[in-house]
């Protein structure tokens, strides 16, 4: 693997990591307005957040090839 | 009962085979065809060297060969032509790059010598494939294709590695030979023994054991993956 290759790996990880970990504290944030709720919540913040640095990676990834 | 002559006789008939299908490439009439005599009794003797790393001829030692034929049709395959996409992580540029960065002639090398050499091997492997499904060997289709995948990821790797300064001149200096096939063969066994797990699936084969041969892309996350162009 390519160290550009590395590089998005790195930030898939990250982004991974941070939509999960965003995505349990959406849960429990919202789980008082009711559970269907809470589920699209989290999964909402989840996708924002993985695609967010999938656009960071993209960016990145048109500087080092 | 199937030995070592059985293999030869087979892989010089698949040769003939080969050669009378690439005549025009190699410019053989029948005018001319006894000037490949030499290259014929070369290719013998190589042969038999080949074979004789088997004392019996059974499964697994035909396994052994059939592995060791695939690495070493890996090892070469990209410079039989260059411009065929073998493999996502190589390229041209990527080749040219890795033939300037090692210390070896590429401009001596002659292009249809190349093809030559990569199509003898390629007879050898067809007859030690026909030796193993006279044997009854299973899922030997399954193994060629798993092989040439897994094999090229390392040749790939390797090049990569070249191009990006990732070895010290020293490690790679023993690696090189005069025969461009030994050395490509050198360079993909050096990467392939630093993958220990690998190297634990290639001897369970060997050992008649068969693994999951399927090249499905086994990671579950491998769309989230296209994202990132991983």
């Amino acid at each position: 693997m390519g160290w550009q290759k590395n590089v998005s790996e790195g930030l898939y990880r990250i982004s991974l990591t941070l939509s999960i970990f965003f995505g349990i504290i959406t849960f429990l944030l919202t789980f008082r307005e009711g559970i269907i709720f809470a589920i699209i919540a989290s999964i909402i913040v989840s996708v924002i957040i993985f695609v967010l640095i999938a656009v960071l990676n993209w960016i990145v990834r048109g500087f080092i090839g | 009962m199937l030995n070592h002559f059985n293999i030869l006789e087979n892989a010089i008939t698949e040769l003939g085979k080969i050669l009378r299908l690439n005549a025009q490439y190699f410019g053989l009439s029948n005018e001319n065809i006894h000037e490949l005599e030499p290259i014929v009794q070369g290719t013998m003797q190589a042969y038999e060297l080949t074979l004789s790393q088997a004392e019996n001829i059974n499964i697994n030692s035909l396994r052994k060969l059939q592995q060791s034929q695939h690495l070493g049709l890996c090892a070469n395959k990209i410079f039989v032509n260059e411009y065929q996409n073998f493999h996502k992580d190589l390229n041209t540029e990527k080749i040219d790059t890795f033939k300037k960065k090692i210390d070896f002639d590429f401009s001596d090398l002659n292009p249809q010598a190349i093809y030559l050499a990569f199509l003898a091997q390629v007879a050898l492997l067809i007859a030690i494939e026909n030796g193993l499904e006279q044997l009854k060997d299973k899922l030997i289709l399954e193994k060629n294709k798993w092989y040439q995948q897994k094999f090229l990821n390392y040749v790939s790797k390797f090049i990569n590695k070249i191009c990006n300064n990732e070895y010290k001149s020293s490690e790679i200096a023993s690696l090189i030979n005069p025969s461009l096939q030994t050395m490509m063969a050198n360079f993909t066994l050096f990467e392939i023994n630093k993958d220990q797990s690998f190297m634990s699936d290639l001897e369970k084969i060997n050992q008649g054991f068969d693994l999951d041969y399927s090249l499905k892309d086994k990671n579950s996350d491998s769309i989230l993956r296209k994202f990132f162009k991983i």
